[in-house]
């Protein structure tokens, strides 16, 4: 027998308080002098063995009570098997210790953290098994490699009989703020469990029971109809083994309110003198109604009226989380504000604190620089215009806007050594896009960087030039080979304005604004060959046509894209220029088209930081949210540009990072480093806190493990294969104060009768 | 009357008084005057005097001739001839030395053989005394004259409380001094073996005595009160005892039943008067059993008793 509350043995001692009560009374008389002694003698002869019978019952029960309260509180559980205990040097078991530090682990009830709960019961469970018995410990996410985390199941000790090794690394365990998942951490740890072993292998899962770490949640349609349910396989294979698995529950359920996701209204990167809208969604995933203030900080401080009360609907009794609520924050970006920026939305404090705030980082960029080549600039006829003379009205609409194009013609665009200053380059009904492989390599290089390059057609345009020198066979920019022009004389296209959810035309062809927006009539196009998705390429929009030609076809080339509009930009082929259409297509492919996104700028925690450098790199420095720098891996592949890597994004915040540069030669001062800033912020499948019921995880599972709860089995007696005394020393107590107060209710009324 | 005289002969009255001369008197004149009929007899056969019709006296006695001649109602009164001669056995041995009540059991017993004795002389009857405990401590021969009673009273006042009982032997010792038959009553709390006592009380009905038995006893005796746990300290020797009175209460009861089931049942069959007292019990009890006793007996004793 063992005792999980071991210093209660210590109220064994009042099991001495009925005998000196019993004593002390014996101690307390009267004293009465008595003639009639004879009679008294012969009737205590035959009575006062009863009587002492009597009181010794009594004191039996009393003392039996208390013993018997103080056994229970101390907690004793009983061996099933002599085996199971493990102690007394015989190595009978391997304790496998699998602890959940998942991100919902930060989560506070009472004085205690989920993963304070956690670890305690982890500790109690070692302290259960003998001191030469095995243990081995994984978590669910690993975090405990400064700068190299990966947040992925790690197996932290194997098969190791220094428990203080294991005390000391549970009590220096962290949250990882992500979500776990329990099937991929009982994979990694059926790697290890050996198929035969001396030993009972006995695996303890100390979890918060989330269901989002024990239900993997149904990443599209195919796998949720697929029904494997990972969890179920992986314990199968354990039972095979002859494990025996016990599911701890640690903490309780909190209610928690999160922002879930914070980005902006567009999916554009922001230029200088924009106004750009950000938008949090905030989700309570409490079964009660929240009200949360919801503040808005940019750089972490206010701008403008960044405040306002959000009410939360509670979620559905057992059911999904409430619907998020988005409040939306606005502020303008000027020249002064070029550079790294970041925006986070907070709400008041709850008990779960990792996604009260939620930030994201992103870049002001200067003025976007669009180069126009016209390829008929100078077109024949009194009434005739430049080809680009509608697409710079269009964009540039004012001085102070944030697009600025320069116009050339296709003579001067071949003698530009460089593209890598144009953040869009439009090629305007050029006749010859790519003359030569210079040429044709400067383009590729330019959009393989991540430049942008659209591309318009008219009657300049011939498919075999342009197949020849862009197309290559599909190796080249073109999204897709021309086929041929098909102009008539009346108009009789259209666009189709359906509602499209590409990011160019979501707002175009969105239902409500379809009064607004009424396409032109075109009379021409150029007919394309397939636009094939292996090569990346796809159709943007169409015309209205029965055979729902291609008006507008995209291809991802490198780190950029080229776009194709397949009729003219001026009023050759149609009536683009003068609409609406007109206007707001182009202005919205400048901004989609040459938006990098700030995707590599916020990470969810554990994801890995990348940045290629270039050759003038002298060196790179990351800073955690608190200030402590980190060290990133630098790698210089061969035959690849050279990139570093951090893999130490377990903090949630805001980390700095600044590229330095060498001086180009001794005369010249090296340029100052690039200062810049990235955000981690947890996934939001880890803020629904709900957990499963027990009863739920005991129908599913129940011939694969058992669920140690605090009523009739707790984990320490669970694991050991034990069974928990205290409930039944509990009756036993309260049936001896039964049979105490009968006993001398029935000795009293006997005593009062006679 | 009758109220006034049940109020004198209370004991709770009666203990307040300390001479006991004065203690008998007060019982038996008490007594007497809530009688209607007189219970003094004349028992001689030579006149002595008159005295005044009290009211009670026995009316055969009255004389006729002075009521003829004066129209006032005497009494004639002869020379006392003692005709009875009744001895008092007082136990006065430590256990009578005990009492829950105002008084001790031997108090009682002092008074009620004062009071008889105070009777006895009264009645012209000869009267002799003899305490003991585990032996004959003090004798006094029975005579009846007034100086006896002083006598008695004397010895009674001056009686110091003994050791062991011995009932029995000391009744069987009785029997053999007291040679004139006549009335034995014994008072005493009889502890002891009831089959000796009841041996000693037939040695006494051998000797053709007749015999009284005031058996003695304090009323938490005869109810065992206590509640809480007592240590019962023993006398003449018998051990103390620590005892919880309540689990002991219907077991002694019990005892002290069988042991007087045991000497009535004996007392009977040897037509000896036994009369059960308290130290509550009224004082006239003593008396009124002496008095029935004294009456039978002058009936049965023929030309004795007139």
């Amino acid at each position: 027998m063992q005792f999980l509350n071991p210093l209660m043995l210590w109220g064994l001692g009042a099991a001495a308080v009925p005998i000196v009560i019993h004593l002390l009374n014996r101690r307390r008389y009267r004293r009465q002098r008595w003639a009639a002694m004879e009679w008294l003698l012969l009737a205590a002869k035959e009575n006062q063995r009863r009587f002492r019978l009597e009181s010794l019952l009594l004191l039996l029960l009393r003392t039996a009570a208390i013993l018997l309260l103080a056994l229970a509180l101390s907690r004793p559980v009983l061996s099933a098997s002599p085996l199971a205990l493990g102690g007394g040097g015989a190595q009978r078991i391997h304790l496998f210790l699998v602890v959940d530090n998942s991100g919902s682990s930060a989560a506070r009830s009472g004085l205690r953290t989920t993963l304070e709960s956690t670890t305690i019961i982890a500790a109690e469970l070692l302290a259960e098994i003998g001191s030469d018995d095995p243990v081995t410990l994984v978590v669910t996410n690993d975090n405990l490699s400064p700068d190299r985390a990966s947040g992925l199941p790690r197996v932290l000790v194997r098969e190791s009989r220094d428990h203080d090794k294991v005390r000391r690394l549970l009590s220096e365990l962290r949250t990882a703020p992500a979500r776990a998942d329990l099937a991929d951490t009982l994979e990694k740890l059926d790697e290890i469990v050996p198929d035969v072993d001396g030993r009972e292998k006995r695996i303890a899962v100390v979890t918060d029971m989330q269901r989002a770490t024990i239900d993997r949640p149904n990443i599209d349609a195919a796998t949720a109809s697929s029904a494997v349910d990972p969890l179920r396989a992986v314990l199968e294979r354990l039972k095979s083994k002859g494990a025996t698995v016990v599911f701890a529950p640690a903490g309780r359920q909190v209610d928690n309110v999160g922002v879930v996701a914070l980005r902006p209204e567009e999916k554009r990167d922001v230029v200088q003198g924009q106004t750009v809208a950000f938008l949090a969604e905030i989700v309570n995933f409490s079964a009660r109604p929240q009200r949360v203030e919801v503040r808005f900080l940019v750089d972490g401080e206010e701008r403008g009226d960044t405040a306002a009360w959000v009410e939360l609907p509670p979620r559905a009794v057992g059911g999904a989380a409430a619907p998020a609520r988005t409040q939306r924050f606005t502020v303008r970006f000027e020249e002064d504000d070029l550079g790294s920026h970041v925006v986070e939305a907070r709400i008041s404090a709850d008990s779960f604190a990792l996604d009260d705030t939620r930030s994201l980082a992103f870049d002001v960029r200067p003025r976007l620089r669009v180069l126009a080549v016209d390829g008929d600039m100078y077109p024949a006829g009194a009434t005739a215009v430049a080809e680009t003379q509608f697409l710079e009205a269009a964009l540039a609409l004012r001085d102070e806007g944030p697009i600025s194009v320069h116009v050339v013609d296709d003579t001067e665009f071949q003698t530009m050594r460089s593209l890598d200053d144009w953040d869009l380059v439009i090629l305007a009904n050029v006749a010859r896009p790519a003359p030569d492989d210079a040429g044709r390599q400067r383009l590729e290089t330019y959009v393989r960087r991540g430049g942008a390059l659209l591309l318009t057609v008219g009657d300049k345009t011939l498919p075999d030039v342009w197949n020849r020198e862009l197309w290559i066979d599909g190796m080249g920019l073109l999204p897709a080979p021309l086929e041929a022009a098909d102009v008539r004389d009346e108009p009789w296209l259209q666009l189709d304005l359906g509602e499209n959810r590409h990011p160019i035309l979501r707002d175009l062809t969105d239902p409500g604004n379809s009064a607004f927006f009424q396409s032109p009539f075109f009379s021409g196009f150029m007919k394309l060959g397939d636009v094939d998705p292996a090569r990346g390429s796809s159709v943007v929009m169409t015309y209205t046509d029965l055979n729902t030609r291609p008006a507008l076809v995209e291809r991802r080339f490198g780190r950029g894209r080229t776009l194709l509009l397949t009729t003219t930009i001026d009023d050759l082929w149609g009536k683009l220029p003068g609409s609406y259409v007109g206007l707001a297509l182009l202005y919205e492919t400048v901004f989609v088209v040459t938006s990098h996104g700030n995707s590599e700028s916020n990470l969810s925690a554990f994801q890995p930081f990348v940045r290629t450098f270039p050759s003038s790199f002298g060196g790179f420095e990351i800073k955690y949210p608190d200030g402590t720098p980190a060290r990133p891996q630098v790698e210089t592949p061969p035959d690849a540009p050279s990139f570093v890597s951090f893999t130490g994004t377990d903090r949630l915040g805001v980390y700095r990072t600044a590229m330095e540069f060498r001086a180009p030669d001794v005369l010249t001062p090296a340029p100052p480093p690039d200062l810049s800033l990235f955000t981690v912020n947890m996934s939001p499948l880890e803020s629904d806190l709900q957990r499963i019921e027990l009863e739920e995880i005991k129908a599913r599972y129940s011939d694969l493990l058992v669920v140690a709860d605090d009523v009739n089995l707790t984990p320490a007696a669970a694991i050991a294969g034990q069974t928990e005394l205290h409930v039944n020393l509990l009756l036993a107590a309260l049936l001896c104060l039964l049979a105490e107060v009968a006993v001398a209710r029935w000795i009293g009324q006997r005593r009062i009768q006679t | 009357m009758a109220e006034s005289s049940k109020n004198v002969i209370d004991p709770g009255i009666i203990s307040r008084v300390h001479q006991i001369d004065l203690r008998a008197r007060m019982v038996v004149e008490g007594y007497v005057s809530g009688l209607h009929k007189s219970p003094y007899k004349g028992f001689s056969v030579e006149f002595a005097e008159h005295r005044e019709y009290v009211a009670g006296d026995d009316l055969r006695y009255l004389d006729w001739k002075v009521f003829g001649k004066s129209d006032r109602y005497y009494i004639k009164q002869y020379e006392e001839e003692t005709n009875l001669v009744c001895h008092l056995i007082v136990d006065v041995s430590e256990s009578m030395n005990f009492g829950t009540v105002d008084w001790t059991k031997q108090d009682y017993a002092l008074t009620v053989a004062a009071a008889l004795s105070y009777l006895i002389i009264r009645q012209h009857d000869a009267v002799g005394l003899a305490l003991f405990d585990d032996k004959i401590r003090t004798t006094l021969r029975a005579g009846g004259h007034r100086g006896q009673l002083q006598r008695i009273f004397g010895v009674l006042e001056d009686v110091k409380s003994g050791g062991d009982t011995a009932v029995g032997k000391v009744l069987a010792r009785v029997a053999e001094r007291v040679r004139r038959r006549g009335l034995v009553i014994v008072i005493s709390d009889l502890v002891g073996d009831v089959n000796d006592v009841l041996a000693g009380l037939r040695r006494i009905r051998s000797r053709g005595h007749d015999v009284i038995v005031f058996h003695m006893l304090d009323p938490a005796e005869l109810t065992f009160p206590f509640e809480r746990m007592t240590m019962f300290e023993g006398l003449e020797g018998h051990p103390d005892l620590l005892a919880d009175p309540k689990s002991l209460r219907a077991a002694y009861l019990e005892a002290v039943s069988t042991f007087r089931a045991k000497l009535r049942t004996g007392c009977m069959a040897e037509r000896i008067d036994l009369v059960d007292m308290d130290t509550r019990t009224p004082l006239d009890v003593a008396l009124s059993s002496y008095l029935a006793k004294r009456a039978a007996q002058a009936r049965a004793g023929g030309g004795t008793a007139r």
